[in-house]
């Protein structure tokens, strides 16, 4: 943040009435470089963190970061008015700094320190940001015994449509993003013989068997969906913030033949066939996958407890990290402040389920991760070398 | 910077394409609803609720195959017959009052507007807290009075339903079986696919 000395006694601005003050650059620079709007941003960050934070008493985290900080207009019954968001607070931060030393710098070894701090506070900004726009996290669910070559979004879905492909083993994929599912626009793919047409998206939903159905009529007519009713929910909170959503799709023909429609649903992760032309498709509403160039195996899990009660003490997973491109083939512990870090990506050990047979690591992709490193150095240096300059200046008063 | 940043915010994720190893739809999509291994077909043994101890005298289990169902078991006292049903869902099913209503209908009971009134008893289920409702139904003419009690409670994101239905002196004199038939039941050592 810009130095409040400066304004004072550092390196007056020219405030003196000439062609230069007077221009609009300056004076747009000028205020951008003001003190007070230093203040009056923070202030409002102070406002939107507490507002924030309260808001995670009826939002789950991501909601909130979505709502709040991961955004330049906050929207939300919480302020009346449209409130600046994190990202705009940040932007206006950085641009605030920059202007300061745009308008007030000039190179003196004694404040070499200062410059140093503000630096590092300009990493740290930047590194939110770009932390905040490409950071992705995801999430690999492994048995024991199991390998997987992909990680799954736990908040995000996807609509897969896949079929068999000349490799053996091996299918095409078309995976069709959620946010065109919720558009409910007809969805088509060069190759693929038939549209989808989204009847129906439900965010969050419940299903119904016959016997809970009371007379409701399942809404697909093809598939395990029909016997199946599907109902809304209001989408997940602070305390389940896991949606569990189902769309009803029906299957259209180039030429324009209904084939019926098929309920898919995140309940139901297992693919459901449906033959066009003579030919089979697999059909999947799940988790949005990440696939990788290298596999994991779930060698074993370990999860111990403290003598007498419930509370974890420690859980690790051993797996096998396999990449054969690389020639990698190695086992690999990962535990609390231990992740395997591995392909720019970082697997942390998060959780466990399925009485200690299934690991739950926490897989997190950031291509700026060092820059808080980096940040927080170049300040903890700042701050030395200003406090070592200070006290030789002290030392030097005291002895004069 | 600036146009790294918009680009970024106004991105949206395309369509992607890739070859994956094949993944074929399951025989029995249902038992993943019920969390059982994706072959394994519906019967009583390989239910995710296992049975731990013999039936008692004059239960049966059901081997036909229902849909919907996890097990069936018959109990049968001279003319009076009695039928166990295991289901199970995920979710909350609509909720305890949804259900509570459900069966009070079925019942021929009027609806209660509230859980609490609904008086409910506690038991475990594997392990896990459940509850118990027990529901007599009216004499209907030239029929004796039917009875319900269920047991339902929710493991690992499944409602499980454990439904004693029979005429209302048969059910009342198996309901000491009945408790003990559902404590004992527990979670089948199955891995989740």
């Amino acid at each position: 943040m810009a130095d409040p000395r400066n304004t004072r006694q550092g390196d007056p601005l020219p405030d003196a009435p000439g062609e230069e003050a007077r221009s609009v650059p300056y004076l747009v620079l000028k205020a951008l470089a003001s003190l007070w709007l230093t203040v009056v941003l923070l202030a409002l960050c102070i406002v939107l963190v507490f507002v924030g934070s309260l808001a995670q008493i009826h939002m789950d985290i991501q909601t909130t970061q979505k709502t709040f900080f991961y955004t330049w207009l906050v929207l939300t019954p919480s302020f009346p008015i449209p409130f600046p968001g994190g990202f705009t607070l940040g932007t206006l931060l950085l641009i605030n700094l920059l202007a300061a030393h745009v308008m007030r710098f000039s190179f003196r070894p004694e404040r070499i320190g200062l410059l140093l701090t503000h630096l590092g506070l300009i990493v740290l900004l930047v590194g939110g940001l770009l932390t905040a726009l490409f950071q992705v996290e995801s999430n690999l669910t492994l048995n024991v015994g199991e390998t997987r070559n992909y990680t799954e979004s736990p908040t995000e879905y996807e609509l897969a449509i896949a079929w068999p492909s000349k490799k053996k083993g091996l299918d095409h994929v078309v995976a069709i993003p959620q946010w065109m599912v919720e558009n409910r626009d007809p969805i088509s793919y060069p190759g693929l013989p038939f549209t989808l047409h989204i009847d129906r998206w439900y965010e969050n939903s419940t299903l119904l068997g016959p016997m809970q159905a009371n007379g409701l009529k399942p809404q697909a007519t093809e598939g395990i969906g029909a016997k199946l009713v599907v109902e809304r929910e209001l989408p997940g909170g602070a305390t389940d913030p896991t949606n569990m959503p189902s769309a009803v799709v029906r299957v259209r023909t180039l030429e324009g033949k209904n084939l019926g429609s098929w309920l898919l649903t995140s309940f139901i992760p297992s693919p459901q066939e449906v033959q066009v032309d003579g030919k089979p498709y697999y059909l999947t509403l799940r988790h949005r996958r990440f696939y990788k160039p290298f596999s994991i195996k779930l060698l074993t899990f370990i999860h111990k407890q403290y003598h007498g009660v419930d509370i974890p003490k420690r859980f690790e997973s051993r797996v096998q990290l396999i990449d054969p491109a690389r020639g990698i083939d190695r086992p690999q512990r990962i535990y609390m402040n231990h992740p395997l870090r591995y392909d720019g990506e970082t697997f942390y050990q998060a959780s466990f389920a399925n009485n200690n047979r299934t690991s739950i690591l926490l897989v997190v992709r950031n291509p700026s991760w060092l820059m808080p490193y980096i940040g927080s150095s170049i300040i903890a240096l700042g701050l030395a070398i200003h406090f070592v300059i200070s006290l030789a200046r002290f030392a030097r008063r005291s002895r004069a | 910077m600036g146009g790294l940043v918009l680009l970024a915010a106004c991105s949206r994720e395309p369509i992607r394409t890739y070859l994956a190893p094949s993944q074929r739809p399951s025989a029995n999509p249902l038992a993943e609803l019920f969390g059982q291994p994706q072959d394994a077909p519906a019967s009583a043994d390989q239910a995710p609720l296992k049975f731990t101890s013999p039936l008692p005298a004059g239960w049966t289990s059901d081997p036909t195959p229902h849909p919907m169902r996890l097990a069936t078991v018959d109990i049968k006292n001279g003319t009076q017959q009695a039928q166990i049903t295991i289901t199970a869902f995920p979710g909350d099913v609509g909720g305890v009052l949804a259900n509570i209503n459900r069966w009070r209908g079925q019942m021929e009971l009027p609806p209660v507007t509230s859980q609490e009134q609904q008086p409910l008893g506690k038991i475990t289920l594997a392990g896990h807290p459940a509850l118990l409702l027990d529901l007599a139904g009216a004499p209907a003419a030239g029929q004796p009075a039917r009875r319900m009690i269920v047991a339902f409670g929710m493991i690992n994101g499944q409602t499980y339903f454990i439904k004693l239905l029979g005429p209302d002196g048969l059910v009342g004199a198996q309901k000491k079986d009945f408790i003990a038939y559902v404590q004992g039941l527990k979670l089948a050592e199955v891995t989740h696919g």
